[in-house]
């Protein structure tokens, strides 16, 4: 009866450590298992990294082991693995005093390896059992670092992913700029241009250094989101004059289109409003690559319970069930823009939404099912009621 | 008069059209300009434009895919424009027929000078009857597989000899590894260019004043060789 007991503790255990997902806490979560099932006092799994053991423990009493004493049962554990017939065990079993607590040590091994020890205080177990006890904890350990290590690997890819996205998305939009403002600058020495000529190759050099500048500015703000630096820093502002400050930022971008504002109740809010136009800005430069030219860009912003929202509603194509889940990923690109060569890092929503992340606010884009995508940006600010001075 | 040779230009980015137009136009050509790959293979059949310049980042085709409908169409020369990112863009163009390169960022006389070698080649093919190619000091007699210096012949394995009237045939246009080893040791060949490397070695020593400064036999890093006849043509921009 009594082994048939220890059966069913290890099948349970067997069953806990399987739903064990990675994490820094895995290997706790893990001796709480082997506690809860077997009825022990306390457990701990102790395994070495470089020269220390890192200890995860689990019980009433946490267990301080000595760490010259588990490097002597670790030792033994390595040297022989030997089966023990009439103690149905392998060796490497042993016995440690803590305090005036027994502690039971027993092996963790690896397709044979030692990779650390179990200790146990509480009720008897038998030597078997115990060693299968520690069978199934050392293949959880494994699993465990199997899974760490895929994740480490799965970073690793994206990073790399990341690294080669952002190589080809700026290599090219610095290129174009590059190249056209060496030729037309050479261009402009040249005698035999006529005049109207030479005003055109200036406009284009200037604005292509507007180009480089708006690429240089993506590029410090991405680095500043990605380094978490990116600080809020609200007072008060007038929903409109946000509005006013993205548009001015975006306005060579904007030329081709019409921009309708209605701000409904422009009172103060007190939000970064530096931030909020910074990310606006984005949008309504997206809305201009995506809608067609001459083409009407809404923007509409009200106040609500959360705070400021601002919509922008253009009246391009839309956004493609493809686009909608990835539109703010960093460097996405739809589809289309990709085969219009519409210019454009992929950088712009994606730095919008990082920058409202800063101020805790939020974006989300969606169709009008009347055609045409809305954004939608909601800041949350403390709103001046209507008969208060703004101070 | 002679007529002004006319250029196509095969862009999607406005802004290069707007600047390149102009640089050429001003250095005495006439140009044409396309956005999209199948348009360029339009106008360039019904223009018959004495060199293309084509950029390989095309929003409809495969810049390499254009290149080999233009070059199954014409000889027209073709310099591609390239992304230094696109290495291996650039390498398949050239095998597939483009005589050159050139690399954004480019610089205003780089691209001149691309253009000026490439249209000269052409000139210089059209003359070409005889089975004698002059080279600088040198003559090379492709019938009787003979290379002469001044008076002196030099004495070439059948090999170099080979790699020479190739470079030599194509003179000014870069060969990339690939068509060498091609054209050479066979199709089994082509993933071997250490075989390349130490003819190319072999062949300078025999034919360069200096080797380790060769003036003929040049290196494009990376891509392949190109035999110069115009020793004034400006060095590409590191």
């Amino acid at each position: 009866v009594a082994r048939r007991d220890e059966l069913a503790r290890l099948f349970d255990l067997s069953r806990d450590v399987l739903v064990v997902a990675d994490g820094p806490d895995a290997l706790d979560v893990l001796a709480r298992a082997v506690g809860r099932r077997f009825d022990l006092t306390s457990v701990a799994i102790a395994l070495p990294r470089d020269d220390e053991w890192e200890i995860h423990g689990a019980g009433a009493r946490p267990l301080s082991l000595d760490a010259r004493q588990l490097d002597v049962a670790f030792a033994a554990a390595g040297a022989r693995l030997e089966f023990d017939a009439h103690a149905r065990t392998y060796a490497g079993h042993t016995t440690m005093v803590v305090g005036d607590t027994t502690v039971r040590i027993v092996p963790l091994r690896a397709s044979s390896k030692p990779i650390g020890v179990l200790a146990a205080v509480g009720r008897p177990i038998e030597a078997g059992t115990l060693d299968a006890l520690a069978g199934v904890v050392s293949l959880a350990i494994e699993r465990v670092r199997l899974l760490e290590e895929r994740t480490a690997a799965e970073r690793t890819r994206e990073r790399e992913e990341l690294k080669t996205a952002l190589l080809a998305s700026l290599g090219h939009d610095l290129r174009t700029p590059l190249t056209t403002i060496r030729v037309a600058a050479n261009n402009i020495k040249d005698a035999s241009l006529a005049p109207d000529e030479r005003e055109e190759q200036s406009e284009l050099i200037l604005a292509e250094a507007e180009r480089l500048s708006r690429l240089f500015q993506d590029i410090l703000d991405m680095a500043r989101i990605d380094a978490g630096a990116v600080a809020a820093a609200p007072r008060w502002a007038y929903p409109s004059e946000i509005v006013a400050a993205a548009r001015d930022q975006v306005e060579q971008a904007l030329h081709h289109h019409t921009v309708d504002v209605h701000v409904e109740a422009d009172r103060p809010v007190r939000l970064d409003p530096r931030l909020v136009a910074a990310a606006l800005a984005h949008v309504l430069e997206n809305a201009a690559q995506y809608a067609p030219p001459d083409s009407t860009i809404d923007v509409r912003s009200h106040l609500s319970d959360e705070g400021l929202v601002i919509g922008v509603h253009d009246h391009g194509p839309g956004l493609t069930p493809a686009d909608l889940p990835r539109v703010f990923e960093r460097f996405y690109r739809g589809p289309d823009a990709v085969r219009t060569r519409a210019s454009g890092t992929g950088l712009g929503l994606w730095i919008a939404r990082g920058l409202l992340a800063a101020a805790q606010g939020r974006i989300w884009a969606e169709n009008d099912p009347n055609g045409g995508a809305v954004f939608t940006i909601v800041v949350p600010a403390e709103i001046r009621a209507q008969d208060e001075e703004p101070g | 008069m002679k007529p002004r040779p006319r250029i196509l230009l095969v862009d999607d980015e406005i802004a290069i059209q707007r600047a390149v137009r102009p640089l050429l136009r001003t250095r005495g050509y006439d140009v044409s300009v396309s956005a999209t790959g199948h348009d360029a293979l339009k106008m360039a059949a019904e223009e018959q434009p004495d060199l293309v310049v084509l950029d390989l980042g095309l929003p409809d085709l495969d810049g390499t895919e254009v290149c080999r409908r233009l070059r199954a169409a014409s000889g027209v020369p073709i310099i591609v424009l390239s992304a230094r990112s696109a290495e291996s863009d650039k390498v398949d163009a050239l095998d597939l027929g483009a005589d050159d390169y050139v690399t954004k960022p480019f610089g205003p006389e780089e691209l001149l000078a691309r253009i000026r070698v490439a249209l000269r080649r052409v000139r210089a093919d059209d003359d070409a009857t005889s089975g004698r190619l002059e080279m600088g000091p040198f003559t090379i007699d492709y019938d009787r597989r003979r290379v002469v210096r001044g008076d002196v012949e030099i004495r070439l394995t059948p090999k170099e000899f080979e790699l020479l009237a190739l470079l030599a045939r194509n003179h000014d246009r870069v060969l990339t590894h690939r068509a060498i080893l091609k054209a050479i040791w066979g199709p089994h060949a082509v993933e071997q260019p250490e075989h390349v490397w130490t003819l190319v070695a072999q062949l300078r020593r025999k034919i360069e004043p200096d080797p380790t400064a060769p003036r003929y036999l040049l290196s494009e890093p990376w891509v392949g060789y190109r035999l110069v006849t115009d020793e004034s043509a400006p060095p590409r921009q590191a």
